[in-house]
């Protein structure tokens, strides 16, 4: 282990244990983690009995070297991009713990699960209402963008 | 116990400075105070952490060094470890894959790097094969620039030698014409060559020609002299004819005056002597080939002679043919006299050779003798011809051989009877 730096060795960790103990409905693309460990792509799959039942969703995670100090990049990638109030069709995510209320005590594991629980608790499927306005002029990193977490509930 | 920090994961253990937030939750010192310069919040709770707010925690640990690897330690380490073997197998096979791929792309490679070797090589023959082309055509292109400049070089003497042609052959207003339209060294030189050596030609002919002409000068000059030699030799011979035609007219008017005086002479004599005579006479005269003046002569020593004795062949014919003893002589005894006066008889009448000579003496018979009354004796055989036929043919031989020619005429004039002739007309 020696020769790695802080933010390597806590995301080889994260992935032994994302790999042995996966959460329900989660896996996680070891080989291109491996390749780099810096990017990430996370399959995750509808909860039975939400209105994602049954979809197929991919998530990509950029860290950085700053890891976990700083919070990682999570969008939505590849042809399913959930619809979903807090989720733009370019498949950046309005959720607070990727920004604002990022603690260095999340792991990716915590962040899987906070989405999960944002999808499961979805009552309407639609866009965001400034969605085409937002697509047309973010940035490409979502953690440039200035959020308003108008809705608190999901 | 195992305990770790939450924010890089690992484990406390005695060496590693732990501190404890108001709120209770403890972390790495490095690791919370990293968080805290972001925000002063605990990462577990986020109550509020503050320099101020944390406190170092120690830990009495058991001396444990002889168990250095506890369970968890060990898990972790067997989970890093196994997790490198797998890193590390994925990567082997990985590049045993890599291996694969690139041994197979080896040999493609190999077989393509073969291929474009052997098309390199085919190519290289073909560039070869063409260079060698290249290199026979640019040949073939010199050797027709050098052609074509040998064409041109032969054009432009062919017409140097045409503008020389007309030079020989054409006017004199084209050839200025050319000489002033020329401006090349070469063919003014080339031309003026031609025309000197065509001068130099000309000259020669007329060098030539001059001296024909001198010699067929000389030649009819020669001619010329020639002819007034000849025009000359031909007056005198003009001459000598108009001047014997005057002797033979002479001697004609001469005769004629002669006969007449025959004639009378003979009509004189006729009473006395007989007409056998007579005619034989004539016959005589006019056969005689002596001039006439010395026929008279003779005829007159003839009268003379025959009065006294008669001819020596007679003498001999009588001797051989009388009975006398003493007087036969032998063939050849005669001969030797008839040789002597055979001369006579010749200048008698050989003149002409036509004259029957041998027939004089072959046959004479006594019988025929006649005596002429004058105390001579003539052979009547001698003149059995008829006397007025044969005296106009010797009028007329005269007169035709003197008008043939003049070397007949010469000739008689070299005969030794002619000459006397001569002298007779001389003398008269």
């Amino acid at each position: 282990m020696a020769g790695m730096s802080p933010s390597e060795k806590r995301l080889q960790k994260e992935l032994m244990s994302l790999m042995k103990e996966p959460p329900p409905g989660v896996s996680v693309d070891a080989e291109i983690a491996e390749q780099n460990l810096l990017l990430w792509i996370i399959r995750m799959e509808g909860v039975s009995g939400t209105l994602y039942e049954g979809e197929q969703f991919e998530l990509q995670f950029k860290f950085s070297n700053k890891y976990p100090f700083d919070s990682p990049e999570v969008t939505f990638v590849g042809n399913n991009i959930p619809v979903h109030p807090h989720v733009y069709s370019n498949g950046h995510i309005c959720l607070s713990i990727l920004t604002d209320d990022w603690s260095p005590a999340l792991s990716v594991q915590s962040v899987c699960l906070s989405i999960v629980s944002m999808l499961s608790s979805c009552k309407e499927k639609k866009r965001p209402p400034d969605n085409a306005f937002y697509v047309k002029t973010c940035n490409k990193n979502p953690k440039k963008t200035k959020w308003w977490y108008h809705d608190d509930s999901v | 116990m195992e305990i770790n920090c939450i924010i890089c994961s690992d484990l406390f253990c005695q060496s590693s400075e732990i501190v404890v937030n108001q709120c209770g939750h403890i972390f790495h010192h490095t690791c919370l105070l990293q968080w805290i310069e972001r925000s002063k919040t605990c990462p577990q709770c986020r109550t509020r952490a503050t320099e101020k707010s944390i406190y170092k925690v120690f830990f009495n640990f058991l001396n444990t060094d002889h168990i250095v690897d506890n369970v968890g330690t060990l898990q972790a380490k067997l989970d890093g470890a196994n997790f490198k073997l797998k890193l590390n197998q994925k990567e082997i096979k990985e590049l045993i894959v890599k291996c694969d791929l690139r041994e197979a792309q080896n040999i493609e490679l190999r077989e393509l790097v073969s291929e474009l070797e052997s098309k390199i090589r085919s190519l290289e023959s073909g560039v070869n094969g063409l260079k060698e082309q290249v290199s026979f055509y640019r040949n073939k292109a010199k050797e027709t620039e050098r052609l074509q400049s040998e064409v041109m070089t032969l054009k432009s003497s062919l017409r140097d030698v045409e503008k020389v042609q007309t030079a020989i052959h054409g006017t004199r207003s084209e050839v200025t014409e050319i000489l002033r339209n020329e401006t090349s060294i070469e063919a003014l030189a080339l031309l003026s060559a031609t025309l000197k050596k065509t001068l130099i030609d000309l000259e020669q002919k007329n060098t030539i020609l001059l001296s024909k002409v001198r010699h067929t000068q000389n030649d009819t000059s020669k001619y010329k002299r020639e002819c007034r030699t000849l025009e000359t030799t031909n007056a005198e011979l003009k001459q000598n004819l108009s001047d014997s035609k005057k002797i033979w007219d002479e001697e004609k008017r001469y005769l004629k005056q002669k006969i007449e005086e025959l004639n009378e002479r003979l009509n004189e004599r006729k009473d006395k002597s007989p007409k056998p005579m007579d005619s034989s006479l004539q016959r005589i005269l006019t056969e005689s080939p002596a001039p006439l003046p010395r026929r008279r002569v003779k005829l007159e020593s003839d009268g003379l002679e025959m009065k006294g004795s008669p001819t020596v062949e007679e003498t001999v014919m009588n001797i051989m043919d009388s009975d006398s003893p003493y007087l036969q002589t032998k063939p050849s005894y005669g001969s030797i006299f008839g040789a002597k006066y055979t001369t006579k008889i010749g200048q008698k009448k050989s003149i002409f050779k036509t004259t029957p000579q041998e027939v004089v003496p072959s046959k004479p018979t006594t019988s025929h003798t006649v005596y002429t009354g004058l105390g001579g004796q003539v052979n009547e055989d001698y003149f059995k011809f008829p006397v007025k036929k044969s005296s106009p043919v010797g009028l007329k031989r005269h007169k035709s051989s003197s008008s043939v020619s003049t070397t007949k005429f010469r000739k008689l004039t070299a005969l030794p009877s002619t000459k006397k002739i001569t002298d007779f007309i001389t003398a008269d």
